[in-house]
């Protein structure tokens, strides 16, 4: 509780009441022993003084995230002057090995023992991706340029706890922040990204040679997941 | 020989004022508790301030009156409100308020509510009632107010809907409704355009034309209206509020109608609809939901009305646009009917009570004889049939609500009724009784083992029993021996009686104005372990409360009034202090300053009954009173005694409360470090001789300021022949 009031009070030619003596000391005993809580501490009355290290926070780092099961795959840029066409190579993952939809990383990721609190979460890291602007074989016939993106989503324990917007740029950053309410055990947090699928999706046209499934469309690296677990 | 009798009371009882008077009983018992180890009156008690260390009287300092008092312990104790609502110096309005932390200080009061209206001098104070994660908070003037602990001044939700949404704006499809052609109302509605559509804007006819319905593939699932050839298609709207309660509010009036005409031409396409000025819901929305009809068809001008059908919910009270474009085949959910949520009905509530999860509201002094209920769980929510109407039947204004076991008590100014039954097969009010009415609402009170507890018009009664399981709803008079005592209270301001039960102290206090006083000062005490009743003299409370431990804690009720050297200001918690409040007194120094000096102990007062020794006409000759206490130490506490009851009596010597034949304990003040003990009190007798002449009827009394534990007492006495002589003519 919150506040205690007189339990026994001494006057000056009473005798020494044992009991109500014993009533008031208990009484302030027991408010230390378990009595205590965010009522009855003053404001400031713990700094950080008081506080060991990591007594109220746990802290998780998977560093060096990065696309994994990548290829080499070669980029054509068509030459506008009438030279040969140039080419580079990627490391990437392209469609011959991506149908769509989410995929989760599950290499790299952070799976901890954390307290009842609030987990925070960021993952920060860049990306690449192909898109209409620097590469060929990507419009298709009668329709607009495609436009190609990225997504990034984190994970709690298989649950998305944040998912970032659509990346349209060629090259970019991706920062997630997110604050979850845990309870006590292991739990994991992933990072898992999609792209757009297969650059032309209609039903009528499709993909007409190996090379277009070939080409590079998206990597990325650098990636940090830093989770903090604050305890209640 | 002298014959000497002895009349021994072994454990002494609480006050009857019902001559003759019971055995063990009191004339006068004031400012005493029970004492838990032996059973006897206990005079140790006092007040002291809710924050005892405060400097002054911090943080209270500007507080006249304090009106109402509400302990809201939440978390397991761990946050508890202690919300109070106070005249204030510097207006003329009241601050509803609560308090923080246990340090007082600056910040340690936090605003919920200011100008709020003061009540008058006979009308009940705010009444709260816990309701869910709420805490509903009425008084019949300012608006109903819902709060969740969190919130402050005016961010408080107030409670039930006062206003109805208004309608949405629907884009009708940008298709000419005669032709089917495109760009037809020019309103340039982006919702759907086709994949294969070329550039968005058509140069060739300078137009938008972009509107050609829902994506190919999508078609058959997604989008309104029909994809016959020239169909014609007609949609209304309406939408509701949906507050952090989850009540929702009555249902919007329907939109205008959004009409087009499937093309006649080409491929025909469902469409997507932009509806805009979603309205915004007051303090409290967390959604809006939206309802629609499915297509009304061809009535392309006529008001067609059919049943609406749930379409969405927006999770935001900020977004003031939608885009729908659910399919009719998905609408299966009807809409609410309009009955079932209407505008709060009960603005003036002065009393709730939550019952049956529903929250139960009194139709406030415009309306004073109607209950409203809520819809289940949804506290702002209430049906248009939601209601009854005591007044068909004699009993006056309602008065309090509060629940029961498996009733909910209506209390009248003059008759008791119970509501009954639940929220699925409805609820129902019944007469309980006439003639008993309960002004006192603050005083309702449900006690352990007793019943709820409150002060009628003329004493205190419990109801107790319930209505279920062969048991039967009683009700009983409580005080049917202070016969006196009843007749102190000022009947026109029972209103502001409050009432309290304290698990920890076993005793239900009431305090009321008496003697024609405009202020509660006076309490009655019920004490539960003994069955039997004492008064409260000299404590200056308003309204009192107990925490969540038992702890009373009351309000003063003068305040910051008069002079500073004696006024008293904020909360106060009757305890163990041997005090009766405080004083200010100024400390020397440079400069002085002012400190708060606790008060001498409150008098306690102790009359025995008239003793007849059994048979009044005889003459008889007390001795002595011998007084079974507890030692308490040397400080000395006197007798009075009384004849027949004269108004004045003789005093005798003070005694020490300590064993006559053994020697003294030690006392505070004179015991030796690292030599004295804690002390036991020990049970002992003191012999206080008594020279009095002969008396049909005897009573002694002490009224001290000194510590006492009286357990009993006996009576020694002579009787001879002689007898009460002739009566005067």
């Amino acid at each position: 509780m919150a506040f205690k009031w007189t339990e026994g009070d001494h006057v000056t030619s009473n005798i020494l009441d044992v009991d109500q003596f014993n009533s008031s000391f208990n009484n302030m005993k027991g408010e230390i022993n378990g009595g205590l809580d965010r009522e009855n501490l003053p404001n400031g009355s713990i700094s950080n003084e008081e506080l060991s290290s990591k007594a109220l926070v746990k802290y998780a780092v998977q560093p060096g995230v990065r696309m994994q099961s990548t290829v080499l795959a070669t980029a054509t840029w068509d030459d506008g002057s009438g030279g040969a066409a140039i080419t580079e190579q990627f490391r990437c993952t392209n469609y011959n090995n991506y149908a769509g939809g989410w995929k989760t990383n599950s290499t790299q990721k952070v799976s901890s023992l954390f307290q009842e609190g609030m987990l925070h979460v960021e993952y920060n890291g860049w990306y690449w991706l192909r898109n209409h602007i620097n590469t060929t074989n990507v419009t298709r016939s009668g329709g607009p340029h495609l436009q190609s993106w990225c997504q990034f989503e984190l994970l709690l324990d298989g649950n998305p706890i944040i998912t970032g917007g659509r990346h349209y740029q060629n090259v970019g950053q991706v920062h997630l922040v997110v604050d979850v309410p845990v309870s006590t055990g292991v739990h994991e947090v992933a990072l898992r990204w999609r792209f757009s699928a297969n650059p032309d999706p209609s039903t009528i046209t499709v993909p007409t040679s190996g090379t277009e499934l070939a080409r590079p469309i998206f990597y990325y690296d650098g990636g940090q997941i830093t989770v903090v677990n604050r305890y209640r | 020989m002298d014959p000497r009798l002895k009349l021994e009371v072994p454990r002494v009882g609480g006050i009857d004022e019902l001559l003759p008077q019971k055995d063990d009983s009191a004339t006068i018992l004031e400012n005493f508790t029970v004492d838990p180890a032996t059973g006897g009156w206990d005079n140790r008690i006092g007040y002291e301030k809710y924050f005892p260390n405060a400097t002054l009287y911090q943080p209270f300092t500007t507080e006249k009156r304090i009106h109402s008092l509400y302990v809201w312990s939440t978390h397991s104790g761990a946050r508890t409100y202690t919300l109070f609502e106070s005249e204030n110096i510097a207006s003329a309005r009241c601050n509803l308020r609560f308090t923080v932390g246990n340090v007082a200080g600056a910040g340690q009061i936090v605003d919920i509510d200011t100008f709020r209206r003061i009540p008058t001098l006979n009308e009940p104070v705010t009444d709260f009632e816990p309701f869910g994660r709420y805490l509903i908070i009425v008084n019949g003037h300012d608006k109903p107010l819902k709060w969740d602990g969190e919130k402050g001044n005016n961010q408080i939700p107030t409670l039930g809907w006062e206003s109805v949404p208004g309608p949405v704006s629907p884009w009708t499809p940008d298709i000419n409704p005669l032709n089917g052609a495109l760009g037809g109302l020019g309103k340039g509605q982006v919702q759907f355009y086709g994949i294969a559509a070329a550039d968005p804007f058509d140069s060739a006819t300078n137009q938008n034309s972009q509107n050609s319905g829902v994506p190919i593939g999508f078609q058959n699932t997604y989008g309104l209206g029909s994809k016959t050839v020239n169909a014609k298609n007609n949609y209304r709207w309406r939408v509701s509020f949906v507050s952090e309660t989850g009540s929702e509010s009555p249902l919007s009036a329907s939109s205008e109608l959004a009409k087009w005409q499937t093309s006649g031409a080409g491929t025909q396409l469902r469409q997507a609809v932009l509806l805009e000025n979603l309205p915004t819901g007051p303090r409290g929305t967390v959604a809006r939901r939206i309802y629609r009809t499915k297509n009304l068809g061809s009535g392309i001008s006529a008001d067609n009305e059919g049943a609406y059908y749930f379409v969405a919910e927006v999770k935001n009270n900020v977004e003031t646009s939608y885009s729908d474009s659910t399919p009719d085949q998905f609408l299966v959910t009807l809409a609410p009917s309009e009955t079932e949520s209407v505008l709060f009905p009960c603005p003036g509530a002065r009393f709730a009570a939550a019952f049956k999860n529903c929250l139960f509201l009194d139709g406030g002094q415009s309306d004073p004889t109607r209950v409203y209920f809520s819809n289940p769980l949804n506290p702002d929510s209430f049906s248009a049939s939601n209601y009854f109407d005591v007044g068909v039947r004699d009993g006056g204004d309602i008065t309090g609500l509060f629940a029961y076991y498996n009733s909910l008590i209506v209390f009248r100014e003059s008759s008791v009724e119970l509501v009954r039954g639940d929220p699925s097969t409805g609820f129902n009010v019944v007469p309980f009784i006439q003639g008993i009415g309960c002004r006192a609402i603050n005083s309702v009170t449900s006690v352990p083992g007793i019943g709820v507890m409150f002060l009628g018009n003329d004493g205190v009664y419990r109801i107790f029993g319930g209505l279920d399981g062969g048991s039967q709803v009683q009700i009983e008079k409580m005080t049917p021996n202070l016969v006196k005592t009843e007749k102190r209270f000022n009947s026109a301001l029972l209103a502001r009686a409050s009432a309290t039960y304290s698990p920890k102290w076993r005793e239900w206090h009431c305090y009321m104005p008496v003697d024609g006083e405009e202020k509660p000062a006076f309490g009655l005490v019920y004490h539960v372990d003994k069955n039997t009743w004492s008064t409260r003299k000299d404590f200056p409370i308003s309204v009192i409360a107990s925490d969540q431990n038992g702890e009373l804690v009351f309000g003063h009720n003068t305040g910051k009034v008069g002079l500073p050297s004696t006024w008293e200001t904020g909360l106060f918690v009757v305890s163990r202090k041997r005090a009766r409040g405080y004083s200010v007194v100024t400390v020397p120094g440079d400069p002085p300053t002012q400190a708060t000096q606790a008060s001498p102990p409150p008098n306690a007062k102790y009359r025995s009954k008239w003793h007849d020794m059994g048979k009044a006409a005889q003459k008889k000759f007390v001795k002595y009173v011998y007084l079974h206490v507890m030692t308490k130490g040397d400080n000395t506490i006197p007798l009075t005694y009384y004849r027949d009851f004269d108004y004045t009596g003789i005093t005798s010597s003070g005694e020490k409360m300590q064993r006559a034949d053994h020697p003294d304990q030690g006392v505070f003040g004179t015991a030796v470090w690292d030599t004295a003990v804690w002390e036991d009190p020990f049970f002992t007798t003191i012999r206080y001789p008594i020279a009095q002449g002969a008396s049909s009827t005897f009573a002694f009394e002490f009224e001290t300021q000194n510590d006492i534990v009286l357990v009993g007492y006996s009576l020694e006495f002579g009787a001879n022949k002689t007898q009460t002589i002739k009566g005067k003519r």
